[in-house]
């Protein structure tokens, strides 16, 4: 479909969510059969466990052009497999530092803790990421 | 828009880089060792565990450009990664001693050197 | 090890194993005593092991040293104490009572086999102090390839405890829970060898040492010239790697005597700079090369003949002038300003690369005072025979040999090393009681 070249097609963030499957997945869920709205940027990627992901997913992920990485885990101390999330809070304290010499904004990751009760929550923290990555704009490493 | 291109370009290599980097046993072990108890303090281990994730991503970027256009002098590699030539003289001193590194001649007043087979 | 068994009046203790201690060891042990050889470091070689070729023949340093060191490292009547260090030494009629600190390494050195494997995959890099801070290391390491013991040392300052290396070691060697050892020996005749130190050259902020990359000491230069050093032999500028072409040398970089005001002559900086110039003129393509000496160049038997083979065969200039100034160019080249002392007549000369030949001092000794030695005014143990090869200090049964007496070559200090160990072992056959025969050597 060829777009008229006077016309400014708004940014629309392309954000992949990592979620683990026994509290945040859970509460994504629940979002959804709650009917809480958020927008249709995020790609939801369900892990086992935060601490499952590999520090070269997330770089990766950036490589090829998504635009915001979130990362949701259980709240430190309900992890099913009791130390994934601690270990996923420590990667991700190396990652920024990664990003920050990479010249890759480092506010382009984030992580929270979802519990499998907080639909709401899930929702709310949807928006907000692809409000904040929107006025950040494209990653520079977009492919067209 | 050249020079957009071989900036995002650049980012790329140096992405990759990132990537090669956090796949090697050093900074993986390194990292790991915050994940299950430090036995030194927070501040020492912050400070060895930055230097040697910066260090990893130079050099994969250093090896990167080796393995892609072959042999190459300190200057170039210094104007390829934009690290100053001094940086770029520790890292091929550290990564020859392991033995990825070896000398291959000498061009423009300085040393060749490419990645070992 | 059973201490019980050796009288101390057939036991001696060499403190410091360079090239001299390891040379009086050997010798007083072939005549059949036992010998307490203590170092400091990790390995045995001392400053030795650090140089590239040795004057005059140009033989490769560790090509002498090592078999030396082996031959120390397995002698019968040796021990060997490696990073280990005299604390205390008391006298009690003709004994001396020594108090000797073993150092943990953190590795079981009967399990260890010298593998290596733990270093490889150590995590942490450090600058090395063997390759005077060009060549790195890891946490967990070995000074130098051949040292001896071959054992590995774990730096506790640097490692991170991270546990690696007792993952990987073949031999369960790794052991965090080594603590200090103190061992208590008593011997009857003792032999000084600390050696010496390289001068500090920032005491003369003329030369600019600390400022600019480019400005090198002669120690860190023999690294670079090592096919074993950190570059593999190639001499490079370590600010950008390129290969210089113009060097300079800066002589007399030695420090002063603080009652006459006088530079020290180290002796050995003259004939050192010359090798080292020589071996890069064969090194590098079309180098140009000029020694610049504020003191006459040092004479001694056969150096005007190696100074007139420098000039005429290798074409290396020699300049007696007064280095007042080192600038560093943009291009990272140094733009030197000497003074040659007729009246108002000052050069200039635009080099690549600067090195300065540092001066020896004494190492530091905790013990000095407990034996009441005399100290010469450069702070070396002073020889107070007067004999032709004197190595008596101004306690009876205690004799320096090497640089710890001042500075001199490898040649005279193996000769001194040989003249102690002969005297020791006099010493020790007249204060009775040797219950030992020369041991024979294969």
């Amino acid at each position: 479909m060829e777009q008229p070249k006077f016309e400014q097609k708004e940014f629309e963030p392309v954000i992949l969510a990592f979620c683990c499957n026994w509290c945040s997945y859970a509460g994504a869920d629940l979002a959804g059969t709650s009917r809480f709205e958020y927008p249709t940027n995020v790609r939801i990627i369900r892990v086992m466990c935060s601490g499952r992901i590999d520090p070269t997913f997330i770089l990766s992920a950036f490589r090829w052009g998504a635009d915001g990485v979130l990362i949701t885990g259980c709240h430190p101390g309900d992890c099913h497999y009791v130390q994934g999330n601690y270990m996923m809070e420590r990667r991700f304290a190396f990652l920024k530092e990664a990003m920050n010499q990479l010249g890759i904004e480092p506010d382009r990751l984030r992580l929270e803790w979802i519990s499998a009760g907080e639909g709401e929550k899930f929702a709310a923290l949807i928006r907000d990421t692809t409000q904040r990555i929107k006025q950040m704009g494209p990653n520079p490493l977009k492919t067209a | 828009m050249i020079s957009g291109l071989s900036e995002k370009k650049k980012l790329a290599k140096k992405t990759d880089a990132a990537i090669e980097a956090f796949k090697t046993e050093r900074l993986r072990w390194v990292l790991g060792i915050s994940q299950v108890g430090l036995k030194v303090d927070e501040q020492k281990y912050k400070a060895v565990s930055s230097k040697i994730m910066k260090d990893e991503i130079d050099r994969q970027m250093i090896m990167g450009e080796m393995k892609e256009k072959g042999p190459r002098t300190i200057k170039e590699l210094s104007e390829a990664t934009k690290l100053n030539t001094k940086e770029v003289l520790r890292h091929i001193i550290a990564l020859r001693k392991i033995g990825i590194v070896s000398e291959a001649g000498e061009k423009e007043g300085g040393y060749l050197y490419k990645a070992s087979e | 090890m059973s201490e019980s068994a050796v009288t101390m009046k057939s036991a001696g203790l060499v403190v410091g194993a360079g090239v001299a201690g390891i040379e009086a060891a050997i010798k007083l042990a072939d005549q059949g005593f036992t010998v307490y050889l203590v170092e400091k470091n990790p390995s045995i070689g001392g400053r030795m092991a650090q140089l590239s070729r040795v004057f005059p023949e140009l033989d490769c340093a560790s090509n002498v040293l090592t078999p030396r060191m082996i031959e120390a490292g397995k002698h019968p009547n040796v021990r060997m104490l490696p990073y280990s260090e005299v604390k205390d030494i008391r006298r009690e009629g003709d004994i001396f009572k020594v108090r000797i600190l073993k150092k943990p390494r953190f590795v079981d050195e009967n399990r260890c086999t010298g593998c290596g494997v733990c270093a490889q995959h150590c995590p942490v890099e450090i600058a090395n102090d063997f390759d005077e801070r060009i060549g790195v290391r890891n946490a967990i390491y070995i000074p130098f390839p051949n040292a001896v013991p071959q054992v590995y040392t774990i730096d506790k300052e640097h490692c991170l405890r991270c546990g690696l290396c007792q993952n990987v070691c073949m031999s369960k060697a790794v052991d965090f829970q080594q603590r200090p050892e103190t061992i208590e020996v008593e011997v009857g005749a003792i032999i000084i060898a600390s050696g010496f130190n390289p001068f500090d050259p920032r005491k003369y902020e003329e030369y600019s040492f600390s400022r600019y990359d480019n400005v090198i000491t002669g120690l860190t230069l023999e690294r670079l010239l090592s096919l074993s050093g950190p570059t593999g032999g190639h001499v490079l500028r370590l600010s950008d790697g390129k290969i210089p072409r113009k060097i300079a040398f800066i002589q007399c970089v030695s420090p002063e005597n603080p009652k006459s005001g006088k530079m020290y002559c180290s002796e050995v900086c003259c004939m050192y700079a010359t090798k080292q110039a020589e071996l890069l003129k064969e090194l590098i393509q079309g180098a140009d090369i000029t020694i610049y000496h504020a003191e006459s160049l040092r004479s001694d038997e056969g150096l005007e003949e190696y100074y007139k083979k420098a000039r005429t065969e290798y074409g290396i200039k020699y300049s007696k002038a007064k280095i007042t100034e080192v600038v560093e160019k943009p291009t990272h080249n140094l733009l030197i300003r000497a003074s040659t002392g007729e009246a108002g007549k000052l050069v200039e000369n635009e080099v690549d690369m600067v090195v300065l030949s540092t001066g020896l001092v004494p190492s530091a000794n905790d013990f000095v005072d407990a034996l009441r030695l005399k100290l010469d005014d450069g702070g070396f143990f002073e020889a107070v025979d007067s004999d032709s090869i004197s190595v008596q200090t101004s306690t009876e049964g205690v004799f320096v040999v090497g640089a710890a007496e001042g500075p001199k070559d490898i040649a005279k200090s193996v000769k001194q090393a040989d003249a102690a160990a002969l005297k020791a072992s006099a010493y020790l056959r007249q204060l009775g009681e040797v219950k030992t025969t020369p041991t024979r050597r294969p």
